[in-house]
């Protein structure tokens, strides 16, 4: 929000600040605490993953055999050991990274997909349309995790094949939002008046359609992230996922899965920090979503 | 009515048809091949299942003479279970899988629906407040901790229950929870919005006027108008009921087809990946046809004579 109070106004009356779009949606995010706080707490996990080397109290694939299976509050391991004698806290903070960035890059690489097809399929011919929609109608009648399993034995284990696997069959719904936001779009005043002055489709699509549909990409794009959390966890979970000896949360559970009925601990501290980011990200994607809504 | 169901059943071949391609083509760029697993075959061997499986062919002739046997309704052969063809192994999976999901699919519906009218009943109030609190808990613990921590809750703590394993009543209550709280938490929240639409139109306003009894007005007026967008909602929670079935038949040892088609991508067991993946695909299409359908009954303004509803 730019405040542009000039002299003149200050004295006598007050003059309502010029409200924005964004200005209004902070204010109302500010007011819904369970946003605010599920920002706080993604910007702590974002902080802890990105600089773990300085947070973990050691490397997350160091083996002490003489300490393993330590229980919670061990002086020198906060949150105990797993089988191999790993710190678990040190695990965790290195599986906040793989968690996270695993869900921001298949993100980005949905963006990349599904907004460029909604927008062609939008804005070009009937037959450019009818094609895009055709192969998009195709991917989405693709299971997700059956998708992602069959892409991931193709490309091999490797925590950057994951969000790849998961962006190429993930996209369809934002390239279908996409479309019809174009679609609607189309018909209104600014649109055909930017038509009449000539100017060409693909900078109408991108200078004046575009930044119309900012806020429901926005809003689905954080939903999304806990989604992307969710299908990472469960794919290494399964054994697909990030090769062993990698931290992610979903093999920490899996691999405490099997000491389960003594060392409980092993899958409760990796379940709670899926359940608990997924909350957080949750929590903002629907404050968002209610602060950005125009209907308010 | 019947037009429009004509043409969305063909709509669905190419589709299918497609899918079937993209997988064969994944499956077989995909390192390694069936025989792989077990102890290294010598070369003749090799050659000799490969000819037997025409395994030898080219690729475009293999995908042919599948596509043939499937015209018949033949799967092909399993290669991780010799001697029994595709059907036959899917048969003895599928029973377990579909008795999960279709009593998980229940639950969600009987309990996600009315969590979701009484949310929005008691909007900002304290039984709003809970039963929200209730679904997002629900819809962000990952099925796989949350089957753990009832195992441990249930099967280790208390006793009360089985942790695993399939065929009795009692093994199939744990399993069945697991999978039905992500479905029931997304009902639940769609429902609440939706009704929380309806609540201030006139045609409530008015019902209440003419002095209608409030579960009359709740259950014919306002759920009634409410139903759209709930039941579009029912084609993201089939896709959670098929990702959760993965997990869950993991967790709790269930024989059914999610296991069997991870076992499946290990063993490179090309005709069950194949006839998984289809039988998810046509699961789903029939299942999004059915979900379009309901929302045409439901609301006579859908207009089926343009493409997409």
């Amino acid at each position: 929000m730019k405040a542009q109070t000039t002299p003149i106004h200050r004295s006598t009356t007050r003059v309502p600040q010029p409200r924005t779009l964004w200005g209004n949606a902070w204010c109302r995010l500010r007011r819904n605490h369970a946003a605010i706080l599920g920002l706080m707490a993604m910007l702590l996990v974002a902080t802890i993953a990105s600089c773990a080397e300085r947070c973990a109290p050691s490397p997350y694939d160091l083996q002490d055999m003489s300490a393993t299976l330590q229980p919670i509050g061990t002086p020198g391991h906060l949150l105990g050991t797993d089988q191999l004698g790993r710190d678990l806290l040190s695990r965790l903070i290195y599986g906040a990274r793989i968690s996270l960035g695993v869900a921001t890059l298949a993100q980005l690489l949905v963006l990349l997909i599904g907004i460029p097809i909604g927008l062609i399929a939008g804005s070009g011919g009937c037959w450019r349309d009818e094609i895009l929609m055709r192969g998009t109608d195709i991917i989405y009648a693709f299971p997700d995790l059956l998708f992602v399993i069959v892409m991931l034995s193709v490309l091999g284990r490797n925590v950057f094949y994951v969000p790849v696997a998961m962006g190429l069959i993930t996209w369809t719904t934002l390239a279908r939002l996409v479309r019809a936001q174009v679609i609607s779009l189309r018909t209104y005043d600014f649109v055909l008046a930017a038509e009449v002055i000539g100017v060409p489709t693909w900078q109408i699509v991108l200078r004046h359609i575009l930044p119309h549909m900012l806020t429901p990409i926005i809003v689905t794009v954080t939903l999304g992230v806990p989604q992307f959390i969710l299908l990472e966890a469960t794919l290494s979970f399964i054994g697909i996922g990030a090769p062993p000896p990698m931290p992610s949360w979903g093999l920490m559970v899996n691999e405490g899965f099997t000491a389960i009925f003594s060392y409980p601990h092993l899958v409760v501290i990796p379940g709670s920090a899926i359940a608990l980011t997924m909350l957080s990200c949750t929590f903002v994607g629907d404050g968002l979503r209610d602060a950005l809504d125009p209907r308010q | 009515m019947s037009h429009y169901l004509f043409r969305r059943l063909l709509e669905l071949i190419p589709v299918l048809l497609f899918v079937t391609l993209i997988t064969f083509t994944l499956m077989h760029l995909a390192p390694g091949g069936p025989w792989d697993r077990q102890r290294t075959l010598p070369p003749t061997v090799r050659a000799n299942l490969n000819a037997y499986y025409a395994l030898d062919q080219p690729l475009p002739v293999q995908f042919g003479r599948y596509l043939l046997g499937l015209l018949r309704g033949d799967l092909g052969v399993s290669f991780s279970n010799p001697g029994y063809s595709v059907q036959e192994v899917l048969g003895r999976g599928i029973a377990a899988t579909v008795q999960l999901g279709m009593l998980a699919g229940t639950v969600a519906v009987v309990t996600g629906v009315p969590l979701g009218i009484l949310a929005a009943l008691r909007q900002n109030r304290p039984a709003d407040y809970l039963s929200m609190l209730v679904a997002i808990i629900g819809y962000t613990t990952p099925s796989f901790v949350l089957g753990l921590f009832l195992i441990v809750i249930f099967a280790v703590e208390l006793r009360w229950l089985p942790p695993g394993g399939w065929g009795r009543p009692a093994q199939i209550v744990l399993p069945v929870i697991t999978l039905a709280t992500a479905p029931t938490a997304i009902l639940a929240r769609y429902t609440r919005a939706s009704m929380l639409d309806v609540r201030d139109h006139d045609f409530v306003r008015t019902a209440h006027a003419k002095g209608l009894r409030e579960h009359v007005v709740i259950v014919r007026h306002m759920l009634r108008n409410a139903l759209g967008p709930i039941i579009t909602v029912l084609g993201p929670m089939m896709a959670a009921l098929v990702t959760g079935s993965f997990v869950v038949e993991q967790v709790f040892r269930i024989p059914g087809i999610g296991r069997l088609y991870v076992s499946a991508i290990f063993a490179r067991d090309y005709p069950l990946i194949m006839g998984t993946t289809l039988l998810y695909a046509v699961v789903v299409a029939i299942f999004n046809l059915v979900v379009d359908l309901l929302a045409v009954a439901l609301d006579p303004r859908v207009d089926t004579t343009q493409g997409r509803a």
